[in-house]
């Protein structure tokens, strides 16, 4: 496990439900570009998970 | 593991000792010379703990952190030295730096660079290191390497620590399962500051059948050296300069601040590894599979063009 602050986690999560009641909030949200899910090549984790026998 | 979720209503000892033994059989060592921690980052940590404080701690340069931050935590010197110039650790500075340190640390590949240091370089290290000294050996990228293991060393040297880990080859980063291997007193004086915790359940289950899966290290560990050569070879075809490594990351000299780059691979919705402040123009890279692979090489060489 590498340095991810788990305050700036915290805050992040803490603030999502309140992105919801905002007038704003909502249409932006909606019409971000779907975008293909970022490449983590940032915390030498392996991309195939646990083995299949796990 | 999904069996495991419907043993949680129980604390897991069973499991964490079947586990103990059938890493202890495989690697030819005693039961009482292995101990089980929630991820290897907290066996790391305990180990600073209990061996420095009015004594130094020593790090290769640049390294995996968290010993260093620890040991700064506790207020406890620390003294860091350079790797030599084939990216090794420099044994022989690392002893000279400071007669009498609580923790020596090498990391074995070492994380950032996924460089290795020699057998003859540590067995040299462990020598002439002082009896009273705790040497660390961090083996958690090992098993994607050719290097021979420090385990069978714990037999003849009382004051050596080898760490192992399930996040890395074996894909569980995020069960957290990290294992220490050493003579009982030194485990001794780990268990002190973990209390005799005890990993998850499913946690355990996944390490156990990770371990008996005979054909995994060796199809990861060849899959992850292509990966990664390939993109290196393509890199360094391109004039980019990259470390030697035999782990799952590998750095890239990018010949301008390297955090910038970061940023601009970011924005291409490619993330790779932090900036180490002794070596700021490089990146690292961690290897994914191929297609991650593809995208970073692309978004690369649309950055640095
Ligand atoms: C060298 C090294 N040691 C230890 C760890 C910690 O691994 P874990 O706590 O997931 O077992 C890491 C994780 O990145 C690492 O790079």
């Amino acid at each position: 496990m590498e340095g991810l602050s788990r305050r700036r986690l915290v805050g992040l999560s803490a603030a999502l439900p309140l992105l919801g009641q905002v007038s704003w909030a909502a249409p932006a949200a909606a019409a971000a570009a779907p975008g293909p899910a970022p490449v983590r090549l940032n915390y030498n984790e392996s991309p195939f998970g646990p083995s299949a026998a796990a | 593991m999904h069996q495991g979720v419907a043993g949680c209503g129980r604390y897991p000892y069973p499991l964490q000792y079947q586990l103990i033994e059938v890493f202890a059989r495989q690697q030819g060592v005693d039961e009482d010379q292995v101990q089980v921690f929630c991820g290897s980052k907290l066996a790391l940590q305990n180990a600073v703990h209990a061996f420095t404080g009015p004594r130094s701690l020593v790090v290769p340069e640049p390294s995996y952190e968290t010993p260093a931050q620890t040991a700064e935590a506790r207020g406890a010197k620390v003294h860091s030295v350079p790797l030599n110039a084939q990216q090794a650790h420099d044994v022989e500075a690392m002893l000279a730096v400071d007669p009498k340190p609580g923790l020596i640390y090498l990391c074995n590949p070492n994380n950032p660079t996924g460089s290795v240091t020699p057998a003859a370089d540590i067995e040299r290290l462990l020598r002439k290191a002082p009896a009273d000294s705790v040497v660390v050996v961090d083996e958690a990228y090992i098993h994607f390497s050719d290097v021979p293991s420090c385990i069978p060393l714990v037999k003849t040297h009382a004051n050596l620590l080898v760490l192992r880990t399930f996040s890395k080859l074996y894909g569980m980063a995020g069960a957290r399962v990290g294992l220490a291997v050493g003579q009982p007193p030194l485990l001794e004086a780990l268990e002190k500051f973990d209390g005799y915790n005890v990993a998850a359940e499913p946690s355990l289950r996944g390490a156990l059948a990770s371990l008996e899966d005979a054909s995994l290290v060796a199809r990861r560990k060849q899959d992850n050296q292509q990966l990664r050569d390939a993109t290196v070879a393509r890199l360094s075809r391109a004039g980019w300069r990259c470390t030697a490594s035999q782990a799952n990351c590998f750095m890239v000299d990018v010949r301008r601040p390297a955090e910038a780059i970061v940023a601009a691979l970011k924005e291409q919705q490619v993330l790779v590894g932090r900036v180490w402040p002794s070596w700021p123009t490089w990146i690292r890279v961690s290897v994914g599979d191929e297609a991650q692979m593809r995208r970073f090489e692309d978004a690369f060489f649309r950055v640095l063009v």
